[in-house]
């Protein structure tokens, strides 16, 4: 199946957009055409990025421990509307030079080259590399594995601070679904081998 | 004010919107959405319009799976090295 006949069927994609989602697909790694200004009318979208937005882990100790990041939302936007889920799962995002520059601090030039060229071409499963926005001048990286939650009320809060610092184009949003399904909805290795058959 | 309808499961009002098509409730719509905006006897929830509409999810799921093949050909998953510098990098960050 090619691109357009997959983008056909998918039944998600208005068969007008179809043409202009398979153009930006075309021009992959080449991924400027993901991101906008923050959309001017509608506050609550699926994948919008949020500066200041707290995420809390547990440690190996068991220990919790919290720290703010840009961070992705990650709920259909359905399920961000007021009144709808009392929580928001959110995936943070590291500052792509940072994560760089600790790579070849620790591998060096050469033997992090070939790493960090599939993390910025998108072809790591686990993660999204995104084009630079807000302080992220080489991009930023969403780590599609280390989601956290917070209760609804901090997402209100935060879009009242005006946390909201790019949304997601249109096209953007496809390839966004399409990465997070790549990541999920993966196969299974035929290694793995469960309990019964029903 | 708080909303009515939020607590109202979709596949009840879809059964309640079917039944009015069969004529065997009057409500004066047909439709979901108006049916929920007669119920809040106010203004419609404003969640409702962004919750997709019904698919054949199993194509659907499918064919997405496919465009994101089709798209990331090469796509792997994290080599263990590549794990293990990522986690590291991670904790910094909540340092």
């Amino acid at each position: 199946m090619d691109l357009e006949e997959a983008a056909r069927q998918s039944g998600v994609i208005p068969p007008e957009r179809i043409a202009s989602l398979i153009a930006a697909l075309r021009k992959v790694p080449d991924v400027s055409w993901l991101l906008t200004q923050p959309h001017p009318t509608i506050d609550r979208l699926q994948a919008d990025l949020l500066k200041d937005f707290p995420v809390a882990l547990v440690a190996p100790d068991g220990s919790p421990k919290c720290s703010k990041f840009v961070v992705l939302i990650v709920n259909n936007t359905c399920d961000l509307q007021p009144g709808r889920s009392n929580f928001v799962t959110v995936a943070p995002i590291m500052d792509f030079k940072a994560f760089a520059a600790a790579e070849v601090s620790k591998r060096g030039e050469e033997g992090a080259r070939s790493y960090l060229r599939d993390v910025r071409s998108d072809r790591v499963l686990e993660m999204l590399w995104l084009p630079p926005f807000h302080h992220f001048e080489d991009g930023g990286l969403v780590l599609l594995d280390r989601l956290g939650t917070a209760a609804s009320e901090v997402y209100a809060r935060s879009l009242s601070d005006n946390s909201r610092v790019a949304s997601f184009s249109q096209n953007g949003f496809y390839y966004f679904l399409m990465k997070m399904t790549t990541h999920l909805a993966r196969a299974e290795s035929s290694e793995v081998l469960r309990h019964g058959l029903n | 004010m708080t909303s009515l309808i939020q607590h109202i499961p979709m596949t009840f009002l879809m059964a309640y919107s079917a039944a009015g098509l069969k004529g065997d409730v009057s409500t004066g719509t047909t439709n979901a959405a108006s049916l929920e905006f007669q119920s809040e006897l106010a203004t419609p929830t404003e969640n409702f319009s962004y919750c997709a509409p019904d698919q054949d999810e199993a194509r659907t799921s499918l064919a997405w799976i496919a465009l994101g093949k089709e798209l990331l050909p090469e796509g792997r998953p994290l080599l263990d090295w590549e794990r293990q510098d990522a986690d590291e990098f991670f904790w910094s960050q909540f340092a």
